[in-house]
């Protein structure tokens, strides 16, 4: 049974089945796509961190700089753990979307109503 | 399959499918740390222009401003979800969002200030790559509710 436009389930089985491999092909993508933004933002991190240090051992900047640049690295840290949080709120809204979709996709291919939710 | 099977699903899945778990996409929102990280890739522009001569704090004082007017906008705007989608676990991502927009002013304001009382520093393009970077996330958030 191909879980597209035209699924059309026979049997709370089948239906389960599709509502499950749609909710897994989604939960894989947005993970790859959480997992790629977090590896960016946390060596974003780790590289100006280990630039701002360099930069205070070598003395090129005051300690009074590097206090802000220092400050201003803890906020962004902050920021990238609660889009980390963020993400997968929006990926399990994601996933509930797909599922709702297929189910509409199914009572619609199966009894021929449209539901508007 | 029983055809009454399926209807007793969809109607029993709560009718509010949408915003359970993340608030709805705000354009506002979006569109305004757009305008803020762009404002901000400004600062960085003009810096980089300058070198290896240093920048003045009024020639990016301009842009300073437009970035945190935008971001009050969009802070204003993302602060007001929790409160209406109170209740269900998008009101926790509405308000991580909404703690992020914070975090972007602050980090504006704090390279600003700093900018304005004691000039351009040898780490100042770090600096504003920095603001920059934490003021994107808040824009990728809102772009990832899309």
């Amino acid at each position: 049974m191909p879980v597209d436009a035209t699924f059309a389930p026979k049997s709370a089985g089948e239906l389960l089945e599709g509502l499950l491999s749609v909710a897994a092909a989604t939960a894989k993508g947005q993970w790859t796509a959480i997992r790629d933004e977090m590896t960016s933002q946390l060596g974003f991190i780790a590289q100006k961190t280990a630039k701002v240090m360099a930069q205070l051992a070598a003395k090129t900047i005051t300690v009074k700089a590097a206090d802000l640049t220092l400050h201003l690295l803890e906020l962004n840290l902050n920021s990238a753990l609660a889009e980390f949080e963020f993400l997968l709120y929006a990926a399990a809204q994601k996933i509930l979307n797909a599922v709702f979709d297929l189910v509409k996709t199914a009572v619609k291919n199966v009894t021929g109503i449209g539901l508007l939710f | 399959m029983p055809k009454h099977y399926l209807l007793l699903l969809a109607v029993t899945i709560p009718l509010d499918g949408c915003a359970i778990f993340a608030p709805a996409y705000n354009e506002a929102v979006y569109t305004k740390l757009e305008g803020a990280h762009s404002s901000l890739t400004k600062i960085e522009t003009a810096l980089e222009t300058k070198a290896p001569q240093r920048t003045r704090y009024r020639d990016v004082e301009p842009y300073y401003i437009e970035a945190l007017a935008m971001v009050k906008d969009a802070g204003e705007i993302a602060g007001q979800r929790p409160a209406y989608l109170q209740g269900k676990p998008s009101a926790r991502a509405a308000q991580l969002l909404a703690d992020n927009i914070e975090r972007c002013r602050q980090s504006i304001e704090l390279s600003r200030a700093a900018f304005e009382e004691n000039g351009q520093q040898p780490n100042e393009a770090d600096n504003i790559s920095i603001v920059r970077n934490t003021c994107g996330i808040a824009k990728t958030m809102e772009g990832s509710l899309k």
